[in-house]
């Protein structure tokens, strides 16, 4: 008898087990949802781009688990003003210019050496981003920042030469997460980024270049960074909110 | 280790993982039968299948750690595969702590003791939930955002 009784419990533990497993994976998708909801209000409330260009989507505003690119048109320094807005700098220190190059429109920017941050006006939590771009004669670091508040709190993936650095500044203290080269061509680069809850990627097209860990950030501006001179190219920005589980 | 591969596979990960699982769900069906039907050799058993599931994870996890920076995530996967390895985390430390818990109690004959074993099953029973949520995320990984799929 007593030995049936022990099957029974058992039964009815695996059994309560697996119901409240169940039950909690529901509730956090709904609470997810809710989040996003959420991202997304604050996105639109933040967007001040104010033109349309020649049928591009200039907005950026998204839903989880959408994917959106941007690509140049128009006029850059318009182009700049109403798809964008600088965390450090001017556009009068990377001077946009839309051009026509190998038979796309691109972004080609002048930078003079001035440190120069711009982003998207939607602000993101968990996040992807491929900047396709190509280092004319610009000497420096390109980086793609993410979670940023202004110049002294964001995250970034950087390229510096044939070197690829991931991490994070803090109350202007830099963390660097991982280091690593790759190979660096003379043409377009699509450089990612993901940023996964505490897990940030860094990958030139799909191979993982660098890969560390973090707290969590507060959602912040996606956008990219110039610190050196020279000519970058920028042929598109694909962007994700990323589709949680 | 990579020239053992067969041609198709991307990677170890996916040879090793089935391990843990099965050992560990069988740990807990030989712990039941034990528990009822007091034969000793059972507990053994189950006490020998767990420490296996356990040596087993650690190769699924130094196999996962090897794998993740080495296939292609589409980035709408990428939250999926994160939390895949957190969760890969748990499970190892898990049952890296029971197993050695239950060897502990073995060698001490502390789970001679009725309601020592229902204790003991009882948390062997919840570990497999962890487990089970480890693979639901790995499987996801693989089916719906395709990771792994081609070398």
């Amino acid at each position: 008898m007593k030995k049936l009784q022990v099957v029974f419990y058992a039964i009815v533990f695996i059994g309560g087990t697996l119901v409240f497993t169940g039950c909690s994976q529901g509730k956090q998708e709904e609470q997810s949802e809710e989040e996003n909801h959420d991202e997304m209000m604050d996105g639109e409330d933040l967007h001040m781009g104010g033109e349309d260009h020649s049928g591009d989507d200039h907005s950026m505003s998204m839903e989880t688990g959408e994917d959106k690119t941007w690509t140049p048109s128009g006029n850059g320094a318009e182009l700049m003003r109403s798809d964008f807005h600088f965390l450090a700098g001017a556009a009068t220190n990377i001077k946009p210019e839309v051009k026509n190059a190998e038979g796309a429109m691109v972004l080609e920017l002048t930078a003079d050496g001035t440190p120069t941050a711009f982003v998207f006006h939607n602000q993101y939590d968990n996040v992807g981003m491929i900047a396709t771009l190509k280092r004319l004669d610009f000497k420096g670091s390109v980086k793609i920042i993410h979670h940023a508040k202004d110049l002294s709190n964001y995250e970034f993936v950087a390229i510096d030469g044939a070197n690829m650095k991931l991490g994070r500044v803090v109350n202007g203290k830099e963390e660097v997460f991982d280091e690593s080269n790759f190979e660096a061509g003379s043409g377009w680069m699509p450089l990612k980024v993901t940023a996964a809850g505490t897990h940030f990627k860094g990958y030139m097209g799909d191979q993982t270049i660098t890969h560390g860990h973090g707290d969590k950030m507060e959602k912040g501006f996606i956008g990219i960074m110039l610190e050196g001179t020279g000519k970058v190219q920028l042929k598109s920005i694909e962007t994700a909110i990323l589709e949680d589980e | 280790m990579e020239a053992l591969l067969p041609d198709w596979a991307p990677n170890l990960h996916p040879l090793i993982i089935h391990f843990p699982i099965v050992l560990w769900a069988v740990a807990v069906l030989a712990d039941l039968t034990s528990l009822f039907s007091g034969k000793s050799w059972l507990k053994h058993m189950a006490v020998a299948l767990y420490t296996l599931g356990a040596l087993s994870a650690l190769a699924a996890y130094f196999s996962g750690e090897q794998a993740i920076d080495g296939v292609s995530v589409p980035m709408q996967g990428e939250l999926t595969a994160g939390k895949h390895s957190d969760w890969g985390h748990y499970t190892l430390y898990f049952f890296g702590g029971y197993t050695l818990i239950r060897l502990l109690f073995l060698w001490r004959k502390w789970d001679k003791k009725k309601w020592v074993a229902i204790a003991l099953f009882i948390l062997g029973t919840s570990g497999l939930g962890i487990v089970a949520k480890t693979a639901d995320l790995g499987g996801k990984l693989v089916y719906k955002y395709g990771v792994g799929i081609k070398k």
